[in-house]
C-alpha cells in the first residue's frame, strides 16, 4: 500500500504526521481560514467540523487523495486536504 | 402560446403566460438528462452574456404542459459557493440577472444516492421563497445500493412537493410537471429557514443584508440570504457601516465558540442530516461497491497508467483510421461537386467564386467533422462511464508540475484533432489560471489539419531509410513533430505558471462519480452538439477566410500567362513577395509565403496552395506529381533547387508552433471574453515558430551539407 504524509506547517494538530492508508477514517476537527474560497468549497461539499472521512484511494506519484464522505467520493490534492485538521476516528 | 382543449385540468388553469421553470441541482445530479427528457429537441444552448457558462432554454414537449418554459441552470454545490457557475445559478434564481426573469418555479433535482449534499442545496433554494418541487432522481441506483427512501417523510420535513422521477428512463415526468404547474399556480410562500432555530441570527443577517445597496430588494428571505453570504465571506461588505456590523456579528458568534465562516453550512448540514437519516434508510448494506474495486486497478501506479495509455492509444488510432473513411468520402464528394459545378455554370468570375471559393471553403469545414465526431464519441463515453475523472486524478501529479492540472488533459487531447473543441472543453476547468494556460497551449498540439502538411513534406524530402535496423526515418520525423509540439506546450505552460500566473491559485478538488454504463442517446446528443458548435464557430470563420483567399489569389485578373504567373501577379502573390524578405532567413521563397498566408484559413489549405503556385491541379498530399514538383522546383534565376531537406524541416517546425488558424483565435476570443488572450496567443506562437524555424533551418543547413 502507498503511504504518504501531508506537510502541514500551520497545523497545531497531528495531521501533519498522519500516515494515510486506504480504509483509514478521520474526524474533521476544524477547517483553517473558513472564509477562503477553498474552505467554503469544502464546507458546501459537506466537509464540516465533526464529519468523518474515509481515505478511499491514494493516487500514485504524489497525486490527489480520494476521500469518502457522506456517501460520495471526492479527490483532493494533498495541500487542499491539509486545510482540514484531522484526528483518527475510532468507533 | 395558445391553450389546447385537450389539456389536463391542472395545466388548463395555468396562465397563458409561460410558466418559467428553472432546473437546479448539484453537478451530476442528472439535471441535463431530465431537461432533455422534458424538452425533447425543443431547446437551444446559449451562453450567459459575457461569460462562457452554458444555459439551456427550452419548451416542454410533453402533451398538456407546453406552456412550461424550462431553463437548465449551471450546476451548483451551494448558492454561496463563489464559482462562476454558482454565482450565475444563484443570481438567476434570485432574479438578479439583468436580462433574465426570476423563475416562477424551481425544480430541484436531487440525487437519491447523495441525499445529504443534494438536500443541502435544495434547502438553500427553498429558503429563497420561490415555489420548489423536489425531483428525486436515481432512485433505481439507490435501490441497488440498498437504500430505501421515504418520500412522504421527506416532503413533510422539507415543506415542498417531492416527486420521484427518472431522467434516464423518463419515468414519472408527467407527475413532476403536474406538481410544477400546481406549485406555479399557488401563492408565493415565505422562505423557511427551517434549519435555523436562532431567530436572533436571522434578524441580524437580515439587518446586515439590508445595507447592501447593490441588490434592490425588500424581500426578507433574500435579505437574510445576502447577510449569510456576507458572513461566510462569499460577498464583500459595501460600506463601512455594514463592515462594522458584520465584524460585530462574527465576533459575537466566535465568542459563542462558533466558526462564523462555517456557521450556516454547519447548521444547515446538521438539519439536513437529521432529515436524511430519517427519510433515507439503509435496508441492505451488504453489497460491495464495484466502483472501489475498479478504482484500485484504474488508479494503480502501474496498471492504471498502462490502461490509460492503452485507452488513449486506441482513441488516437481511431480518430485517424475510422475518420479517414468518411473524410476521403467528403474529400472526393466536394471534388466531384466542384467539377460538376464547373460544367453547369458558365466559366467566369461567378463560376470561380462558387466552385473555387465557396465549395472549397465548405469542404474544408466539413472535412473535420468525422474526426470531431469520433473524438467526442470517445470523450463522451469515457465521461459518462466516469473514467475521465480518474484519468484527471492519475495525471494531476504530472500536469501540476508544469503548471497545469489533471483537468487540462482532455482539452489538450482534443486539440490533437482540432484546437477548437479543445479550447471549448477547457470550460470544465474552474481555476482561472489553469484554464488560461490550457487555452494558450492547446494550439501547440499537432492538430489534424497539420497532418497533410507533414505528410507532403516528409514524403518529398525525408529519405525512405531505416534507422537502427527497423525504425523508419520518415516515421521518426513524424513522431518527432508531435513530440516537439507537446514539449513546447509543456514548456510554455511552465513559463506561464512561473510568470503571468505566478500568484493565481490552482485548485483541483474533484468529485469522483461512481462508474456507470453510458446511455447511447446522451452520447449521440453530445456528438451532435459538439459538431454543430464546431460548424457554427469555426465553420463561419473558415468559410469566410476561404472566400477571402480565393479573392486574393484570383485578382487582379491577368489576361495571359500560365496559372502560376497569374498567381504571382495576384494580391496573394504580391503579399507572398512582400513577406519574402522576412521568411527568407527561414529558407522559404515567395511561393511558400503565399501558401503560408493561405494556410491561415485552415492549415491543410497549404497543400492545395502549393499545388496551385506550382501549376498543378487535382492533386493531394500523396500525389507523386505534387511531391515531384516541390522536390524539383528550381529557382528561375540561379537554376538551383528551391527547397531541400533543411527547408522542409524548417517549414514543418514552423507549422508545429505557428498559430495559423483564424478560427482558433476567434474561439479563443469568445471563450476568454476579449482580444487580450488571442493576441497573446498569436504573438507568442508566431515568435516561437519563427525562432524555432530559423534555428532549425540554420542548424540543418550546416549539418546536412
Amino acid at each position: 500500500m502507498h503511504k504518504c504524509t501531508i506537510p502541514n506547517i500551520f497545523s497545531t494538530m497531528k495531521s501533519s504526521i498522519l500516515q494515510f492508508t486506504p480504509g483509514a477514517k478521520y474526524r474533521i476537527e476544524a477547517l483553517r481560514d473558513s472564509y477562503s474560497y477553498l474552505s467554503q468549497r469544502l464546507l458546501s461539499l459537506g466537509l464540516i467540523k465533526g464529519a468523518v472521512i474515509e481515505i478511499a484511494n491514494i493516487a500514485p506519484f504524489g497525486g490527489p487523495i480520494e476521500v469518502k464522505c457522506r456517501g460520495y467520493n471526492l479527490s483532493l490534492r494533498r495541500d487542499e486536504l491539509a486545510i482540514l485538521t484531522l484526528t483518527p476516528f475510532v468507533i | 402560446m395558445s391553450t389546447v382543449t385537450a389539456v389536463p385540468p391542472v395545466a388548463a388553469k395555468a396562465r397563458s403566460k409561460p410558466l418559467l421553470t428553472a432546473l437546479a441541482g448539484v453537478p451530476n445530479a442528472g439535471k441535463t438528462t431530465l431537461f432533455n427528457a422534458l424538452t425533447g429537441l425543443n431547446y437551444k444552448v446559449a451562453n450567459y452574456p459575457g461569460v462562457t457558462v452554458e444555459k439551456r432554454v427550452g419548451t416542454c414537449h410533453l402533451a398538456g404542459f407546453e406552456n412550461i418554459r424550462l431553463v437548465d441552470l449551471p450546476g451548483a454545490y451551494s448558492l454561496f459557493g463563489g464559482s462562476p457557475d454558482e454565482v450565475l445559478a444563484a443570481d438567476h434564481l434570485m432574479g438578479r440577472l439583468p436580462k433574465e426573469d426570476k423563475p416562477d418555479v424551481v425544480i430541484c433535482v436531487v440525487d437519491a444516492c447523495n441525499i445529504e449534499r443534494n438536500l443541502f442545496l435544495a434547502s438553500q433554494i427553498i429558503d429563497i421563497g420561490i415555489p420548489v418541487v423536489v425531483a428525486l432522481n436515481m432512485l433505481d441506483i439507490a435501490k441497488t445500493r440498498g437504500l430505501s427512501v421515504r418520500k412522504e417523510l421527506l416532503a413533510k420535513n422539507l415543506g415542498v412537493a417531492v416527486v420521484d422521477i427518472s431522467g434516464r428512463t423518463k419515468t414519472n415526468t408527467d407527475e413532476l410537471l403536474r406538481a410544477v404547474a400546481k406549485a406555479g399556480s399557488g401563492e408565493k410562500r415565505p422562505g423557511r429557514y427551517r434549519w435555523c432555530s436562532d431567530k436572533e441570527f436571522l434578524d441580524s443577517a437580515k439587518s446586515i443584508g439590508r445595507l447592501s445597496r447593490s441588490d434592490d430588494t425588500d424581500d426578507p428571505d433574500e435579505l437574510i440570504g445576502i447577510g449569510i453570504g456576507l458572513l461566510s465571506g462569499s460577498r464583500q461588505a459595501e460600506s463601512a457601516k455594514q463592515r462594522e456590523l458584520l465584524l460585530a456579528m462574527r465576533k459575537q458568534l466566535v465568542e459563542q465558540g462558533v466558526d462564523a465562516g462555517a456557521y450556516e453550512t454547519e447548521e444547515r448540514y446538521s438539519w439536513v442530516n437529521s432529515i436524511a437519516s430519517r427519510s433515507v434508510v439503509q435496508v441492505d448494506g451488504t453489497r460491495k461497491d464495484l466502483t472501489e474495486k475498479l478504482d484500485r486497478v484504474l488508479t494503480h501506479p502501474v496498471w492504471g497508467l498502462l490502461i490509460f495509455l492503452m485507452i488513449m492509444g486506441t482513441m488516437f488510432q481511431s480518430i485517424f483510421t475510422w475518420a479517414s473513411i468518411p473524410m476521403d468520402f467528403i474529400d472526393s464528394l466536394f471534388a466531384d461537386v466542384q467539377v460538376g459545378l464547373k460544367s453547369i455554370i458558365p466559366p467566369g468570375q461567378l463560376q470561380s467564386l462558387i466552385a473555387d471559393g465557396i465549395v472549397v471553403g465548405v469542404g474544408s469545414v466539413l472535412i473535420f467533422i468525422p474526426q470531431i465526431a469520433v473524438l467526442y464519441l470517445f470523450i463522451s463515453v469515457l465521461e459518462e462511464t466516469g473514467y475521465l475523472s480518474r484519468a484527471a486524478v492519475l495525471l494531476d501529479a504530472f500536469m501540476r508540475r508544469v503548471g497545469l492540472q489533471g483537468r487540462s488533459f482532455i482539452p489538450l487531447l482534443s486539440s490533437f484533432a482540432c484546437a477548437i473543441p479543445g479550447i471549448m472543453a477547457t470550460r470544465s476547468i474552474p481555476s482561472f489560471s489553469d484554464r488560461m494556460a490550457t487555452i494558450l497551449i492547446a494550439p501547440l498540439m499537432s492538430c489534424s489539419a497539420r497532418l497533410p502538411v507533414y505528410t507532403l513534406l516528409i514524403a518529398a524530402f525525408v529519405p525512405r531509410r531505416t534507422v537502427a535496423g527497423f525504425l523508419s526515418l520518415q516515421g521518426l520525423v513524424f513522431l518527432g513533430l508531435y513530440l516537439l509540439g507537446i514539449v513546447g506546450a509543456l514548456a510554455i505552460a511552465y513559463l506561464l505558471r512561473k510568470t503571468v500566473f505566478r500568484s493565481s491559485p490552482s485548485h483541483f478538488l474533484m468529485e469522483m462519480p461512481p462508474y456507470r454504463i453510458p446511455v447511447a442517446g446522451q452520447v449521440l446528443k453530445t456528438i451532435w452538439e459538439k459538431c454543430a458548435v464546431f460548424v457554427k464557430n469555426a465553420g463561419t470563420v473558415i468559410l469566410a477566410c476561404s472566400i477571402l483567399l480565393w479573392f486574393l489569389a484570383s485578382y487582379p485578373k491577368t489576361t495571359d500567362g500560365s496559372p502560376s504567373e497569374a498567381v504571382r501577379q495576384s494580391y496573394a502573390g504580391q503579399l507572398g513577395q512582400a513577406i519574402e524578405p522576412i521568411i527568407e532567413p527561414l529558407g522559404y521563397d515567395w511561393k511558400l509565403g503565399v501558401s503560408i498566408i493561405a494556410s491561415f484559413a485552415a492549415r491543410e489549405v497549404f497543400v492545395s496552395s502549393v499545388a496551385l503556385v506550382n501549376n498543378l491541379e487535382d492533386v493531394d498530399e500523396e500525389s507523386d506529381s505534387l511531391i515531384d514538383a516541390i522536390r524539383n522546383a528550381k529557382d528561375p534565376e540561379t537554376g538551383e533547387h528551391s527547397y531541400d531537406l533543411a527547408t522542409a524541416l524548417s517549414l514543418m517546425v514552423f507549422f508545429v508552433f505557428a498559430c495559423q488558424c483564424m478560427s482558433t483565435l476567434a474561439v479563443c476570443k469568445r471563450e476568454t471574453g476579449g482580444w487580450k488572450w488571442p493576441i497573446v496567443m498569436f504573438v507568442y506562437m508566431t515568435a516561437l515558430a519563427y525562432g524555432a524555424a530559423f534555428v532549425t533551418f540554420r542548424l540543418s543547413s550546416s549539418l546536412l551539407t
